[in-house]
Formats: C-alpha cells, structure tokens, sequence
C-alpha cells in the first residue's frame, strides 16, 4: 500500500489536520580494532495521524506503523477520539502548501551500487596499518506529508555518514564527512599523518588561549546555539537571547565581524525539504505550520541577531517574527578564507582542536556549554603544528565566542561529531578564537 | 505472534547461519509537556518491528522491518543473512559468543497502573495540579510526563523463547524565576522509575517537593556565588546516581574496555589487564550491578540474548572486580551476565548498562550526620549539567541546589557551583557513607550508546555520601574570557 494511498483514507476520517508518513531504507556498517563490529539494513514506516480543532485550540497526535488502509484508518480514529477531549494549544489555521508533482510515488530504497560503494570504502579503511574504528551509515527517508488544507508533499532525502578514527596506543584521530569521498585512502594517508604528528608532545598549561577550531567543532558549538534560539524563552526572559525589560536581543550585535549563520533548503551539496514536517509540538515548531514553505532563514546575519525559532501562533503571541529552519546548518565569514591548512599557516600561536566531545549546557543565562576536545589536539607556531599536546575539558559561552573570532577560513561541508546523530548537514570555515577556556586537563585520549 | 518468527528463523537456517534470533520488539510511549499550565505536546506513539540477527560464516548480519507478515519477516531474515555473508569478506576475525543455555518463559514488571489505560486528560490534568502548586511563587512553570511501555518476544535458533514486558515512568516539574539579576530554574528531584502511572499520583511525595520549590528557587537566586576552590562534598542521592553512571557504569563496560565504542561513545581507563588490582576507590566503595532490582529501570527476566538476568560485584572494597557482559564480549569458554539489550525492532542488541548501585554501609548514618561530621563543604542536591571525558577521567557536573556547610552545619545555599575531577581521585576521596535509611535509586531513560545510537533506561541505587576536598569551580568565572 502507498503512502499516498493510506494517507487519504486516514485524512478523511481526521476531518480536520494532517497526516505524515515517513519511510526510512537505512544500511550500516560499524567496526573497531579494524574489523567488523555490527551492521544492520532495516526498513521503517510510521504514520503520524494530527487531528486539529483549531477553532477550539485542540490537537491530537498519534502515530504508529500502518501496514494497509483499515490500520491507518484506525490510527486517525484514535486521534480524532483523543482530539475531543485533547487540551488547549496556540493553534493557527493551517496553511495550503501546494502539491508535490511526485505526491503519488512510493518510499525510494537505497540502490545497490550505494551499498556496494559504501562497503567498498570501509574495506579501503579496514586495510590501513592503523587500528580502525568507524561507522558508516545510508539513509533514504522519504517523507508524505498530507493535510487538509490541501497540502500534499512529498521529500525524499538521502543522509550520509561517515566517521574514522585511527588509533596507535598513544595517539588518535577523527575524521568525518556527510558524503562518501571519491579517493578513501587519500584521507586514510592524511590521517596516519596527523597520528604521526602526534609523535611529537608539547605540554600545555589549562587557561585561556587562543584555539583553532576545525569546521567540525564549530558545527558542533553552532548546532547548540540553534538549537538554543528560542523565541519565546527570549521573550519570556530565561535564555541567552533575552534582554532586560522583557525585549529579545533581536537587532543586536553579536560580533563584529559580518558573519551570517543561516539555513537554507536550497544551499548547494546540503539540499533538504522546502515545506516544514512537524510531527509533534514544541516550544519552537507546531503541527499547525505542517505545510508553511520554508526558504533561507538567518539566525545571524552581518554579525547581528536577526531571527529567533519561533512557530506562527508563538510569534503572533510575542510579536516575534516566526522562523523556521530547514535541516542544514551555514556558517560564513565574509573575511574567511583558504583552508584549514591556510589558516593554521596564518597563525602565530594557538591550539587547534580536531573534535569536541560531550558537549551539554552549563548555564543557559550565558549559554555556557562544557565538553572535552578529542582524536587531536595540536600546538601551532609560526603557522605549523609543531606538536601534540593533551585533552582538555573547555567550558566557553558560544555566544561570547563570536565575538572573539580573530580569523576564519572559507566555509566547508563538514560532519559534526557530538550532534551528528541528530544533525548531519553543515557547511562551517574554521576558527581562530581568542581566549577559548581549557578549563582543566583530561588524561583521556 | 502467529509463527512468523518461526518462519524467519527457518529463512535464517536455510541461508547458513549458525546463531540466529528474531525479536519482536514494541514499544509505546506517551509524552506529554505543559507550558504556564497549557498543554503543549501530548503525543502518543506504538512502534512494533521485527529484528533478526545471525551470525554467518563468523560475521554479524541484522535486518528489521516495522512489517509483521511472514513475506517481510523472512525477507529481513534473508537480508541479515546477505549481510553477514557480504561482510564475512571484510578484514577480521570470527565473531564467537559465549555459550548459554537456552531459555523459555514470561517476565513482566511490577506496576500497579497501566499508564496507557489513563486517558490522556488525565495526565494532562495531573501534571497541571502539579503545576499550579508551583506557579503562585514563580514566573514560569513546566510540567512534562514520559512514560513507556516496552514488550518483546524472542526466540532464537537454540530454542530460546522469551516475552518480556516493561514499563518505566518518569514525571518532571520545573519552575522559572526571573529577577533583575538574572534568571535560575529548579526541577524537582523524582528519578524516572521502574513503576506505572501509580508513580505519578501517589509513588513519591510530589506536593511536599513542589511546595517547597518556589521559596528554595528564591534563595538560591538571592544566594552568594560560589568561590572556586576545593571543598569537602555531601553529596545527594539525587545528584550522586549520574556520578555513578558515568565514572562507574560506562567505565565498567567491557565493550567499552576492547574499544568498540572507540569511535563514538569512548573507550574506559578500567582495562581487562587492571581487573582485580585496579585501586578505583577508598575501601567504602562498593558498586553492584544487578538486573533484578524491582522498579530498576534496566531490570528484565533474561536480556536480549537468552541470559538469565544476574547480580554481581563490579567495584569490591575499592578494587574493580567486574564487568558488564554480553555473549561476545563474555567471550568463548565465559559465560555471560546478561547485558545484552536493543531498543528497538531496528537496532542491533549492543551490551547495554545494568542498574549499577554504590552500596550504603551497612549501619551507617543519615545523611544529617555526615553533614554534621563535615566542617567546611557543600550538600549537593538534585542533578542537572553532567560531561565525562571519552575514557572516563575528567567529570563536571552541577546540580539543582548547593547548601553550603560550615562547622556541620547548613548555612544557606550557594549558586554557580560545578564539581570538576578525575574519576579515580574522586572516588579515592569517599570518606564516608550514608546508611541504608539515605539509600535511594536514581536513574535516567536516556543513556546513549551505539552508532546507530541506541538510548537505554537505567537505574542506579546509592546512599548519601561523603568526599574530601574536590575541586569546585565558579561557572560564572569560567565563562568569563
């Protein structure tokens, strides 16, 4: 049974709201002391039923796997029971989001030369004189998203994943990519050099100093501030976005440097959905904008706060902008440019950190976030790494990092490492920061 | 089931493969959150699959589909099959599991109410009686309810045959002040449990804890902040478990120990070669891991490859003594203690965490006293930030409330407060714990592990407990450049 095809019966019987079905195909490939540590292919389909009463603020949402039409009719049932007795929320009516050429075509699976190249590079990775570890991983979901008011949507979207870590029994590297890369063992031999750069130790006193920060590790600490700007904690008063007196810090300047931090569905080598999918509320997002078209939105733009994630009704109710942002995350700096080779040759005197690990929120008054480097922390000098030094525990305001960016290179399609579970789309330069906090030393490599 | 497993493991045979299981696995859950008393989310969601797992010519293979006919089963048996025959070709050796014997029978928690049988109004309307005890004295309030109901059916090609049924419960309330000087929230301290929505309405004193929130929440705003330095430590239940789970649970995984979680998760300082020399704490210390506690959140009958759910020693008078096992960690010729679990149909059984418990002394004191027996310290109340490095070493965590102790006494709380150390000092420092009366079981129902990341729920019991002179930082200074 198609989607499509399950989803109009269960639309019927909502009377009022939306219904998304999502099908995954996902392969992976795991390994460690460079073999083979557990794999999976596995099939998904689940169907989200929202039963909506806007006119009453009422939503019912309920989900679950519809193998034929009598199961996803009785899944919409279900909501529309519980929607009658369902609770107040900010609704809005929902809006027409046009319908996809393509609305009536199945779930896509992954192909069998995506496979076979996928198990093709992790072979290539396997055979290095390095201890291996890794993970590999395909994912095609395929989204249908049907209202009614009329939306009838279809995304289909491919994830990829790929991690390496080489180790000796005193050094480690990471390396990460959301696209399978042509030449595998180019970047195998550039890790084994980073391992023997390693070879070479330079202590290093915990304070503040300046650091370099692969694109890597600024998704990381970038995916956190987005996730962190919430309208209406701002306007309320309790995050870092809020300003005294009850006003939000939109319009003020966060760095003086003109950087923009943005998403965009249509940015090239990161494209994503161009309709917003919600399957549940939050704070940020509602079922209610399931259907609004999403374009590029700024959270930065020229080094000043621009918007803060916020749905229709949260933005109707504090007067704030609503903005959504699509699935991929962009960091530029109009000053930023070379690699991150070019900018470590720039450098007089930093550390550079390959990884950021375990990162979680101190303090939310300040956004100060803490977590530990990992699989690389070199000393620069004169504009060469001159040696490996140890892992540090950091605890640093993302926020207030902006403002002490002294350099950047162009932007680059990169994984992140803490977040790539959730969030694998990011194009970010390398920083050079000042004062970046190595808060305490870690044995752990 | 109507013998699809049957069939999936016939499809498992005929295709070569030596160890084979198939697992049904459901889960429902419920997720409600309040906002200022409005409903925000309330959502409910059933997911059912089928897993299968074998082993073919010495490699792994897994498959899942979320379809229950016997055509998908067995075509995701073939896929696993093909799978582990595609990576057989790949470097390294064989995999070999431990032998077990096979086992058959029931298992379901103990709980009084199902949650899914709670209209969902209800809940709604709990949580909001929860929420309006808090709201006179404060600026914001929230109120969120998580609660699960997991149901497996295993059977494999031995002949193990196993239904297991779960259910895990966990209510938060949280308040928000806001004042010129800034803005500071507290949750209440109730872990998740092991328990149905009895846990909600009566299982723990909630209306004695929110009543006292606002005016706690006001003093610690008011309160000094912190300065850095090194302090003797009382440390809460509330805020100890996460210690333990992080500096002791995941450092005593063996996987861990081998490096399969080297990429992701990380990798522990407690290696094979140090078990049973290892000085991982004072001679107080005592953890024990056990997969029968009743309400634990990881407490089953037998885990997801057919082991019989044990208890045993993983830190003895201070020693490391122990490790978390499954099949193929535990290693041919071993056994193993049943550490086998997977979240979903869609994930591969990995070994996952058992309740991991310090053990109270046996006649020791209330946690008044240790207070009393301290001169110049901070009782830690409640958890809140927590990071570990990826070898388990380096830990910084906060809490909901800092009481500060002078001369043993409690002298009003402090804020900004972080404790920051390396694992194995920490636990060099225990100098003392509370009784069996301080004793309370902790835990979390979001423990990550795995790529493809898996969460689990655990549990983890501890008295109240003392440590000398740890390193206490100011956030505020840290965050300063």
């Amino acid at each position: 049974m198609s989607a499509s095809g399950t989803a109009q019966p269960a639309l019927e019987v909502l009377g009022e709201g939306c219904v998304v079905v999502r099908t995954t195909h996902t392969q992976n490939l795991r390994w460690a002391n460079s073999a083979l540590t557990t794999n999976g292919d596995t099939t998904t389909s689940t169907m989200t039923a929202i039963a909506m009463d806007a006119a009453n603020g009422a939503v019912s949402v309920v989900s679950g796997q519809v193998p034929d039409v009598a199961a996803a009719t009785a899944l919409a049932e279900q909501a529309k029971r519980a929607v009658t007795t369902a609770d107040r929320v900010d609704a809005v009516q929902l809006v027409d989001g046009g319908v996809s050429p393509d609305f009536d075509a199945g779930p896509e699976p992954i192909d069998d030369p995506a496979t076979q190249r996928m198990v093709t590079t992790v072979d290539v990775l396997l055979r290095q004189p390095e201890a291996q570890f890794g993970y590999a991983e395909l994912d095609r979901t395929t989204v249908h998203l049907a209202t009614t008011a009329g939306t009838r949507y279809r995304h289909a979207q491919d994830t990829v994943r790929l991690e390496a870590s080489a180790r000796t029994d005193d050094a480690s590297t990471w390396w990460g990519a959301n696209r399978l890369p042509d030449d595998v063992q180019a970047v195998a031999v550039q890790q084994g050099l980073r391992l023997n750069s390693q070879s070479t130790t330079n202590d290093l006193r915990p304070g503040r100093h300046p650091v370099i920060l692969t694109p890597s590790a600024v998704a990381d600490l970038l995916i956190y501030l987005a996730w962190s700007a919430n309208a209406r904690d701002a306007a309320e008063g309790h995050n870092v976005f809020s300003a005294p007196g009850g006003s939000t810090k939109l319009g003020q300047r966060l760095t003086s440097r003109s950087i923009r931090l943005f998403a965009d569905p249509d940015h090239p080598g990161l494209q994503t959905g161009h309709r917003a999918v919600v399957e549940a509320n939050s704070s940020m997002e509602s079922v209610f904008d399931n259907g609004l078209p999403l374009s590029a939105c700024d959270l930065i733009s020229d080094g000043r706060l621009t918007n803060l994630r916020a749905s229709r009704a949260t933005g109707q109710r504090f007067g704030i902008a609503p903005a959504y942002l699509a699935d991929n995350l962009i960091l530029h700096d109009p000053a930023g440019y070379g690699d991150l080779d070019d900018l470590v040759a720039r450098t007089d005197e930093a550390v550079l950190v390959n990884c950021l690990w375990y990162i979680r929120e101190v303090d939310p008054q300040n956004l100060l976030l803490t977590g530990l480097t990992r699989d690389g922390v070199y000393r620069v000098r004169d504009g060469e790494i001159v040696g490996a030094t140890g892992n540090f525990r950091f605890n640093v305001s993302v926020t207030d990092l902006l403002s002490r960016i002294r350099d950047a290179s162009a932007p680059t399609a990169c994984l992140p490492r803490e977040w790539a579970d959730w969030f694998t789309r990011t194009e970010m330069p390398a920083l050079l920061i000042d004062d970046f906090n190595l808060s305490s030393p870690s044995e752990a490599m | 089931m109507t013998g699809i497993e049957d069939a999936a493991l016939s499809e498992c045979r005929r295709h070569g493969a030596g160890y084979a299981a198939v697992r049904v696995h459901q889960t429902r859950s419920r997720y409600v959150h309040l906002r200022d008393l409005d409903l925000e989310t309330a959502t409910e969601h059933r997911e059912i699959g089928v897993g299968v797992r074998v082993l073919v010519d010495g490699a792994w293979g897994f498959a899942a589909t979320s379809r229950l006919d016997r055509a998908a089963v067995t075509d995701a048996a073939r896929r696993a099959c093909a799978l582990a025959a595609r990576c057989a070709h790949l470097p390294g050796p064989d995999v070999v599991l431990a032998d077990e014997p096979t086992a058959s029978g029931t298992h379901i928690s103990e709980y009084e109410i199902d949650p899914f049988s709670v209209p969902m109004d209800q809940m709604v309307s709990l949580l909001r009686d929860g929420c309006r005890i808090l709201a006179p004295g404060v600026d914001h309030t929230s109120a969120t309810v998580e609660t699960v109901l997991e149901t497996t059916y295993l059977v494999d090609l031995a002949g193990s045959r196993i239904w297991q049924q779960r259910v895990r419960t966990h209510p938060v309330y949280t308040a928000i002040r806001i004042t010129d000087g800034g803005f500071d929230d507290m949750s209440t301290t109730a872990p998740p449990s092991g328990r149905g929505w009895e846990y909600a309405s009566s299982a723990w004193n909630w209306d004695e804890e929110l009543a006292q929130m606002p005016g706690l929440l006001d003093e610690k705003l008011g309160a000094p902040s912190i300065t850095a330095g090194r302090y003797d430590l009382v440390i809460d239940p509330t805020n100890l478990w996460l210690t333990i789970h992080e500096s002791v649970g995941h450092a005593t995984e063996k996987d861990r120990a081998l490096g399969y979680e080297a990429n992701y998760a990380g990798t522990s300082f407690a290696t094979p070669d140090l078990l049973g020399t290892l000085r991982y704490g004072s001679e107080l210390m005592n953890v024990r891991a056990d997969r029968t506690t009743a309400h634990g959140l990881s407490t089953v009958g037998w885990d997801d490859e057919a082991v019989a759910a044990q208890q045993w020693d993983l830190v003895r008078d201070g020693v490391l003594v122990g490790y978390q096992l499954d099949r193929q960690m535990a290693g041919e010729g071993q056994r193993s203690n049943g550490c086998a679990y997977a979240d979903s149909a869609e994930h591969v059984p990995i070994q996952r965490m058992p309740n991991v418990s310090l053990q109270p002394a046996a006649d020791g004191p209330a946690t008044e006293d240790l207070i009393a027996g301290v001169e110049d310290g901070i009782y830690i109340v409640g958890d809140k930030s927590w990071s570990i490095d990826m070898q388990r070493f380096n830990f910084q965590f906060t809490g909901q409330r800092f009481h500060r102790i002078r001369h043993g006494r409690l002298t009003g709380q402090v804020k900004d407060v972080a404790y920051q150390a390396n694992t194995l000092a920490f636990w060099g420092a225990l100098t003392a714990l509370g009784g069996p009366q301080t004793y309370m079981l902790g835990g979390a129902l979001n423990c990550g592990k795995g790529q493809p990341g898996q969460v689990a729920a655990v549990s983890h019991g501890c008295p109240s407990a003392v440590f000398g002179g740890v390193n206490v930082l100011n956030t505020r200074e840290e965050a300063r450049p």
